[in-house]
């Protein structure tokens, strides 16, 4: 079979490319940059979701956890027990964050502290400890297992003792590992493990300390559905979170959500820089085949056959780059391991061609989307520039100048359109799509402006600048603003480079000056907490005896309570959504006769000293969510009660 | 046989707008072209013979006036029914032979039949066939850059032929080569438009080459200043 008018199609775009190779060599790296971070990041997030799935039972401890952040109610109580008694077993665990020092002169440090029952924990999984061995033995009551990065910085060593609240512990372990390290609630500082019985003799959990207590299930082979306790624990405990084995922790899911997303958008914005790439360098080849096409329509080509062999170009080169992203991004993909390695064991992380795939049409996609405007130039060309080439073209009237451009603005549309679906479906959702589109071409507008000015007061200063220029340099910077060169879409790729470059890094570094110039002058940037009253005394002494401190030293009690009642109304019946919602668990609540002088009251009045009624204050932002108005009764749940 | 004239011009202006002014290079063109002529169209640079053969060749549209090729009216015609006229009717040839730099001698002069789509067994055939006839049958691998200029020109002469197009448009096919190959590829060009019966429009300014044609038309400042038979009439009879 003698090839068809594809056959010759393919036969011409492969021998022009290939005779352009080095031209194009760096398009097909520009596009694998992108196309490799896309189909590495995916591709990663994708292995890592299956891996929280089939792991999900020992990325938990349990078949089920639930979560929250006050003391149980006698309700409560009465539920765990009814699952307890259908052979369901439950072992608690209690997390707070308390000070932790070695001795006497050193400072102390804030470390997160877990407590649990070794004789449950873990139902799944295994902690490993340095040296090894049994996780009862190494939680002794009078015993602690600490991270490496306590042992550092309170310079200590297995063996040693260290003060914890009111007791002292000995150091019996490193842990290496625990299997539920991400699915914990409070992560701040280095960790420390002990059992249920030390946590106790430390004196740290009294009324009102703040402290996440997480419940581990285990069901009976037979006889419990998950669905049944999973339904019934949610009406028992209305503020909690539940998870179970069947679907991936939520909050890791959606860091995790979150990170793919934002990464992911990074990634298509290299591609596009790539994309634009190819835009540029096949606009060029285009330009240096102009006799080729003129030929071709001579000899009776039909637009669209001569459209189709530089598409086939087009796909060519983003076949190419995508081929190679996918290569980079199958090494990527094997590197994020290494920066989790703490957090998780990863074993058998599958490489899905599913996501090798998507990388690639994406890649093919966004470069033919940015070759649109040169290929449909190609309609533009006469043949009977073969003959009358020495003649230019007159420049024609402005309408006839606004028809031609109406394909290419039209192409623009059609490539912010793709490129916002191609963000839409990554992100998964439209709304990125859209907020996608208006940067982008927000950004490329500025920057097409930016350029077009840096070329024009370029060509000013060349052509009436204050001096002349020597020849190689007034011809060097000539080049840049001639008709027909490609500085400016050069800029603008560059351009969206370094600026999203600068934008992550302003993000970053912006952020921690917000966080610090947003607070208010005289706002403490030292905060103490669960400072119980037997320490009171003594933290004041050393606070007030500290050489650094500047400012009044306050210390307010508080504690954690749940808004349950509005005037009659549950608060459970608000349909509060997104950041709203942490409305409806635990509160601090603080006592304060006086007024606090940056308190400013909007409605209602302080209470005088000697008031007897139980009053309270609320905040603006509590008060409009709920529509509180001063008079209401509000109903406060504390600690249960 | 159709006695119709293979191609007809009817006052056929041509202008250009610059902007300043109007520049009028053809001014009322008329004529018509019997089916197997050998016509030269001559004229010195700048008399607008090029912009003729471009509006012959459906190449560009005239300010006014009307072309019929075989009876058919191009002038209107969009640029795909003009491309796929041209495919049929016209055969090329360029003063730079115009080949396509990275196709084989055979594969250029099978491309016109690809263009349309029937680049059939019997179309490979005729094109070797073509090549054997031009002397290149050794060469039908070879790209363009590996070929001389004549041989080149004779690979574009096969193209020419490839879709027996009853209208061939020269454009000083001998311009760029020396004397022998020049007088090869004429001798080629003659044999060829005889055994395949096209009509050969010639546009050159060298009146050795146009001395071959059977009729001479001279252009100057855009209108036909002489239409003349010339006694090769007789000979190419």
């Amino acid at each position: 079979m003698i090839a068809t008018g594809w056959g010759a199609a393919w036969r011409m775009a492969w021998r022009e490319a290939r005779s352009s190779a080095p031209k194009f060599i760096f398009v097909i790296f520009g596009v694998a940059a992108g196309v490799g971070a896309l189909t590495g990041v995916r591709g990663f997030a994708s292995g890592f979701q299956d891996l929280l799935k089939r792991e999900a039972r020992t990325l938990m401890a349990g078949d089920m956890l639930i979560r929250l952040f006050s003391a149980l109610t006698p309700a409560q109580e009465a539920e765990l027990e009814k699952w307890r008694a259908k052979g369901v077993r439950i072992t608690p665990i209690l997390e707070t964050v308390s000070m932790v020092s070695a001795s006497p002169g050193r400072p102390p440090l804030l470390t997160s502290i877990k407590a649990v029952d070794t004789a449950d924990y873990p139902f799944y999984g295994q902690i490993k400890l340095d040296p090894p061995q049994r996780l009862a033995e190494a939680l002794a009551p009078d015993a602690i297992a600490v991270s490496d990065d306590l042992l550092m910085r309170l310079d200590v060593a297995p063996g040693s003792r260290v003060k914890v609240g009111q007791t002292e512990l000995r150091i019996s372990a490193v842990v290496k590992y625990e299997p539920d390290r991400m699915t914990g609630s409070l992560n701040v500082g280095p960790r420390a493990m002990m059992s249920k019985e030390a946590l106790q003799a430390t004196g740290l959990m009294q009324i009102g300390s703040r402290a996440a207590r997480r419940f581990l299930f285990k069901l009976p082979a037979e006889g419990v559905q998950v669905a049944t306790i999973r339904e019934s624990l949610r009406k028992a405990f209305p503020e909690a979170l539940i998870s179970d084995y069947r679907e991936t922790h939520p909050i890791i899911t959606r860091t995790l959500d979150r990170s793919t997303t934002f990464l992911s958008l990074v990634s298509l914005i290299a591609l596009i820089v790539g994309a634009l790439g190819v835009a540029t360098a096949v606009h060029s080849h285009i330009q240096q085949r102009l006799d080729t096409i003129a030929i071709l329509k001579c000899l009776g080509a039909r637009n669209a056959q001569i459209i189709r062999i530089y598409a086939l170009q087009t796909t060519m080169l983003g076949t190419a780059g995508g081929l190679a992203g996918v290569a980079v991004g199958a090494v990527v993909q094997q590197l994020f391991p290494l920066l989790l390695a703490k957090y998780f064991q990863f074993s058998g992380l599958i490489w899905s061609p599913a996501f090798a795939l998507e990388g690639l049409l994406t890649g093919v996609l966004v470069s033919l989307l940015f070759t649109l405007p040169p290929l449909l130039a190609i309609r533009e060309v006469k043949p009977a520039l073969i003959f009358r080439r020495e003649m230019a073209e007159v420049r024609p009237p402005w309408k006839v100048r606004f028809r031609r451009q109406i394909p290419a603005m039209l192409s623009g549309v059609v490539i912010l359109c793709g490129l916002g679906l191609v963000a839409a479906w990554l992100a998964g959702s439209a709304r990125a799509g859209w907020t996608f589109i208006g940067g982008l071409s927000g950004s490329l507008l500025v920057l097409s402006c930016a350029a077009w000015l840096l070329l024009r007061g370029l060509k000013r200063f060349v052509e009436n600048g204050p001096f002349r220029l020597p020849v190689a340099w007034r011809h060097g910077l000539a080049n840049l603003y001639r008709p027909g060169n490609h500085a400016a879409s050069i800029l603008v790729s560059l351009g969206i480079g370094v600026m999203f470059t600068l934008t992550i890094h302003l993000i970053q570094s912006g952020f921690l000056k917000e966080v610090v110039g947003a607070a208010p002058p005289g706002a403490p940037n030292v905060l103490l907490i669960n400072i119980t009253d037997l320490e009171k005394d003594g933290v004041r002494e050393i606070l007030e005896a500290h050489p650094g401190r500047t400012g009044r030293i306050r210390i307010e009690p508080f504690a954690s309570a749940r808004l349950i009642k509005i005037g009659g109304r549950e608060t459970a019946s608000w349909d509060l959504r997104g950041f709203r919602r942490r409305f409806l668990s635990a509160r601090e609540v603080t006592i304060q006769d006086a007024q606090p002088e940056e308190v400013e009251v909007r409605q209602g009045a302080w209470w005088n000293t000697n008031e007897k009624r139980p009053l309270i204050a609320v905040s603006e932002q509590v008060a409009e969510i709920f529509s509180i108005v001063p008079g209401m009764q509000l109903r406060w749940m504390i600690l249960g009660r | 046989m159709n006695n119709e004239p293979v191609l007809s011009v009817r006052a056929v202006t041509k202008s250009i707008d610059t902007g300043v002014h109007r520049v009028e290079i053809l001014r009322g063109i008329d004529f018509d072209i019997e089916r197997g002529e050998f016509v030269a169209i001559m004229g010195a640079s700048g008399s607008g013979k090029s912009t003729l053969l471009g509006l012959l060749a459906g190449l560009d549209s005239p300010t006014s006036g009307s072309i019929f090729i075989d009876g058919e009216e191009i002038t209107g015609l969009d640029e795909d029914a003009l491309a796929a006229l041209r495919n049929r009717k016209i055969g090329f040839v360029f003063q730079s032979y115009q080949l396509i730099p990275t196709l084989t001698a055979e594969e250029n002069v099978l491309l016109p039949a690809e263009l349309a789509g029937e680049a059939t067994t019997e179309a490979l055939d005729r094109a070797r066939q073509l090549l054997d006839t031009v002397g290149l049958a050794e060469r039908r691998d070879h790209y363009p850059v590996q070929l001389s200029g004549g041989e080149q020109q004779r690979v574009a002469l096969a193209r020419a032929f490839m879709r027996k197009p009853p209208l061939l448009l020269a454009d000083e096919p001998t311009g760029n080569l020396d004397s022998a190959n020049g007088q090869h590829v004429l001798a080629l060009l003659r044999d060829l438009n005889r055994s395949e019966g096209a009509t050969l429009i010639l546009v050159t300014h060298d009146k050795e080459l146009a001395a071959h044609a059977t009729r001479i038309i001279t252009l100057k400042d855009g209108i036909i200043t002489s239409d003349e038979r010339t006694t090769a009439q007789a000979e190419s009879r």
